[in-house]
């Protein structure tokens, strides 16, 4: 259990090849440090016969099949929901930055872990990957198949353009008629007022948002100490900078620039979680399945 | 603008230098790829721009301080009018009137540049108008506008050469109200600025320079050996320049004509023989072409033949024969001889030779006296081995003798003081040396002595107009009889007893009875319509000027007479700028 577990630390993580995999040890090795298993119930849908043991309901035994072998086997079904849940993965060039990990290969392991878990569970599952525009629109649904597609879309993402956040969730939300789960994984970096305003107006639809603003420890600490170029990934735009004249004012511009999300999303019921892109994967995941708990 | 060494002017591509520098440091500058530079920009937009300001100053000071550094080196010279019109100042103005500025019209323009000069300053400067030469002939002083006009007009050229050390040292003491200014007119010859090391408010207004050929002395040879018919006459001529010199010489002396075509290696003396029949007395010597012809035509005068009277005492076989081989050969000398002076009136004889004789009485001895105590009048003493009370004593005087030496083999001439200017014939004379002497007095000179032999024996002794040999000049004692020094070295004692030169310089004398007596003053004369030029310093016609990078060590302000403007160095000014440039890249990186 406890090897399973290690899979949640994002370095370890990083280096399996495969998606898939890696989210089934994600979410397997998550749902192990949990008390109870939430994921199985029942449906109309058939899925296994077990024998009977002490303490199940007789109604769940399965009578045909006694009468043909003279023995108690309980019936199981496959739990079905109507939640339908939309992962948006922000792959814009800001994206890319990150040295033991990026933060666009920490949003794709978060997306695939969340897509196992909502499959797992029966929800739909759908994404969607966007820059400036969006570039992969997969709706949700909970076969099977749509959930390979899924894991196939998000491990081929790579880095792309600029970020135009407002204007893809403007566009996201002419897209989803119905009522699901928006989980938007990004760094935010666009004009927070307007992202805000996007998002309020997908709640106002009745989505339930969740928001993972991923950002690398760098951006926290700006560790940076000789004079260098830098060069910003999305424009190519650089600059001469002298970090230790700057680092103070940076660091407090761009906490403040968090703190605004913070308190916007707040005000609009969304919930938030910044995800510093060196921890671990658990705190993502409680956070989708407090909020699941919450939907359900 | 111009520069004393604009080869270094190519240093100024060293200024890419920097640029390269920054280009490669920019390229190579560590490149980070960051998610966002919204917050770098918004946060310091005011520091990045004086980053960026920064560096482009940096780049700036040091193109600056390379480009000055090099500028420096070439010595950079602002060209500009150094006079300001109306200037209230002391002006110290000296003239070079040295010989060197009668070239064209060196002279005349240097006092029309003066006269320009006192025109420009104020009304109430004052000026000192000194030449460079002779100035105990102007007596110059303090004094205004149009007395120093007038001092100007009273200034002649000169034959002498001038320094300007004095003048300016008695400038540095003169105490004015005003502020003072050395102002030196002339060619600026380096013999002018001897002794000067360093010169401040000093302004040179530069006049040109011919060229630097000179004539450094004439010299006549009297001819020592028998039958005389001709004389020598050398001619010595410095080429002062720094490239040969082709040239010609002519020596005129009526209807006798001699040239002579030769090339004088640079920084050179060159001697040119003429020889001269002996009725040739005068003429002139020309060097051609030169641009200062006055002290390069000497008039070169040979006097007439004085007859010298002789009287040898005792024996005379030799020294007559010496002195006048045979009567049909001409020689300035008159001989008697004579065994006793008692009865001989000595006052007409110029020389008297005692050859060998052992004693004199006391009456002989007065009259020895009182015959050394005329005008030109000499003794020449010979001692023989035997020598008498009387005679001892007389020569105790100039020197004791110790002991007769009849030596066994002989002892050669060592030494001959060539210093004594009769015996300077005998320079590089290796024959005296030959010379064999038998026997001989050991003395202890009182006098001077003029020549030694082995073991630093003394063999002719001087005081006055008397010599002493300690030998007789016969075979017996001596075989300098038969050498061929013999006859020159007698000529040149009997010509040194009564200071006359073999060598005559050249002179000027009674020429046409124009001049009573010979001229000896160095000067410039008129002679049947030509200028001569006597003992003009040759060291005039060195017309090697002080240069730019001289000027500049010694301080000197060069000024174009014709413009009156002059450079100013902004050598220091570049410095200056390296120096600041220096410090505000510190101050930059401080920054």
């Amino acid at each position: 259990m406890k090897d399973k577990a290690r899979y949640l630390d994002p370095e370890v993580l990083a280096r399996l090849s495969n998606l898939d995999l890696k989210a089934r040890l994600v979410v397997e090795g998550f749902l192990t440090g949990l008390h109870h298993s939430p994921y199985k119930g029942f449906s109309q849908e058939f899925t296994d016969y077990r024998p009977y043991i002490s303490g199940d309901e007789i109604k769940c035994i399965d009578w045909k099949v006694y009468a043909r072998r003279d023995r108690f086997y309980i019936k199981e079904y496959q739990e079905e929901t109507n939640l339908r849940g939309y992962i948006l993965l922000d792959k814009s060039g800001s994206m890319g930055y990150g040295k033991k990990i990026t933060k666009l290969e920490y949003g794709k392991f978060l997306s695939a872990c969340l897509a196992y878990l909502l499959f797992k569970q029966h929800d739909g599952v759908g994404i969607i990957t966007f820059d400036t525009k969006i570039n992969e629109f997969i709706p949700p649904s909970a076969k099977k198949i749509n959930f390979t597609r899924v894991i196939d879309t998000i491990d081929k993402v790579t880095p792309g353009n600029e970020t135009s956040l407002a204007n893809v969730l403007f566009d996201l939300g002419q897209k989803i008629k119905r009522r699901g789960l928006v989980i938007l994984i990004s760094d935010l970096f666009d004009k927070p007022a307007e992202v805000l305003r996007s998002l309020k107006s997908f709640r106002a639809r009745k989505h339930e948002i969740i928001v993972f603003q991923t950002i690398d420890p760098d951006e926290f600490t700006f560790p940076f100490t000789e004079t260098a170029l830098f060069q910003d990934m999305e424009t190519n735009e650089y600059l001469v900078i002298e970090p230790k004249a700057i680092k103070s004012s940076y660091q407090k511009k761009f906490r403040a620039f968090l703190d605004y999300y913070q308190k916007g999303m707040l005000e609009s019921r969304i919930d938030y979680k910044l995800i510093n892109t060196a921890q671990n994967y658990d705190r993502a995941l409680i956070t989708y399945l407090q909020k699941r708990t919450k939907l359900l | 603008m111009k520069f004393l060494n604009p080869v270094y002017l190519f240093g100024l591509f060293f200024i890419t230098i920097p640029i390269i520098i920054h280009l490669i440091f920019r390229k190579h500058l560590k490149k980070i790829f960051f998610p966002s530079l919204l917050f770098l920009k918004t946060s310091e937009s005011k520091r990045l721009r004086w980053l960026r300001l920064k560096e482009i100053l940096t780049l700036i000071t040091r193109c600056l301080m390379v480009g000055s550094l090099f500028l420096a080196l070439a010595q950079p010279q602002y060209e500009g009018k150094i006079f300001v019109k109306n200037k209230l100042s002391a002006v110290y103005l000296v003239i070079d009137n040295s010989f060197s500025m009668h070239y064209g019209r060196n002279f005349e323009n240097a006092i029309k540049y003066a006269e320009k000069i006192i025109d420009n300053f104020s009304p109430r400067s004052i000026f000192y108008v000194a030449p460079l030469c002779n100035q105990e002939d102007y007596n110059p002083f303090w004094t205004e506008k149009n007395t120093a006009r007038n001092q100007l007009k009273n200034i002649k050229l000169s034959f002498a050469t001038g320094s300007i050390k004095p003048l300016y040292e008695k400038f540095l003491l003169e105490n004015t109200n005003i502020p003072k200014e050395f102002i030196y007119i002339g060619d600026g010859q380096i013999i002018n600025f001897s002794g000067i090391e360093r010169l401040s408010d000093f302004y040179w207004i530069r006049i040109p320079v011919g060229s630097n050929i000179a004539i450094k002395n004439v010299l006549l040879k009297e001819p020592y050996v028998v039958p005389r018919e001709n004389y020598g006459l050398t001619v010595t001529i410095k080429n002062y320049g720094t490239k040969p010199f082709h040239t010609k010489v002519e020596l005129v002396a009526g209807s006798f004509y001699r040239e002579q075509e030769t090339t004088i290696p640079a920084e050179q003396d060159l001697n040119i023989f003429f020889s001269l029949p002996l009725y040739i007395r005068n003429g002139i010597i020309k060097i051609e072409p030169d641009s200062l012809p006055k002290d390069n035509q000497y008039y070169f005068s040979k006097s007439l033949l004085e007859k010298i009277k002789v009287l040898i005492v005792g024996d005379s076989k030799y020294i007559k024969t010496a002195l006048s081989p045979t009567p049909e050969i001409k020689t300035p000398f008159e001989i008697d001889n004579t065994t006793n002076i008692k009865k001989i009136d000595l006052r007409p004889y110029n020389i008297i030779i005692i050859n060998g004789i052992e004693e004199i009485t006391d009456f002989e001895f007065l009259k020895l006296q009182n015959f050394l105590s005329q005008p030109k009048a000499g003794l020449i003493l010979f001692l023989g081995p035997s020598i008498g009370h009387q005679l001892r004593n007389w020569v105790f005087s100039y020197a004791k003798l110790e002991e007769w030496l009849n030596l066994e083999g002989y002892i050669n001439i060592k030494w001959i003081d060539t210093d004594y200017r009769p015996f300077s014939l005998f320079k590089e004379n290796a024959g005296l040396k030959g010379i064999k002497i038998f026997k001989i007095w050991k003395l202890k000179p009182k006098s001077i002595t003029l020549m030694k032999l082995d073991n630093n024996l003394p063999f002719l002794i001087n005081q006055d107009n008397i010599m002493i040999f300690p030998t007789i000049f016969n075979e017996t004692y001596t075989d300098i009889v038969y050498n061929p020094n013999f006859i020159p070295l007698l000529h040149s004692i009997i010509y040194g007893l009564l200071n006359k030169n073999i060598d005559n310089e050249y002179q000027i004398e009674e020429v046409n009875n124009k001049f009573k007596s010979r001229i000896t003053k160095p000067g410039f004369y008129t002679i049947d319509g030509d200028t001569i030029g006597v003992n003009i310093n040759p060291l005039e016609s060195n017309l090697s000027t002080i240069t730019q990078q001289m000027a500049q060590n010694l301080g000197v302000k060069i000024i174009d007479p014709n413009s009156m403007s002059g450079s100013t160095d902004l050598t220091n000014l570049f410095l200056l700028l390296v120096l600041c440039a220096f410090v505000f890249e510190i101050l930059l990186l401080l920054f």
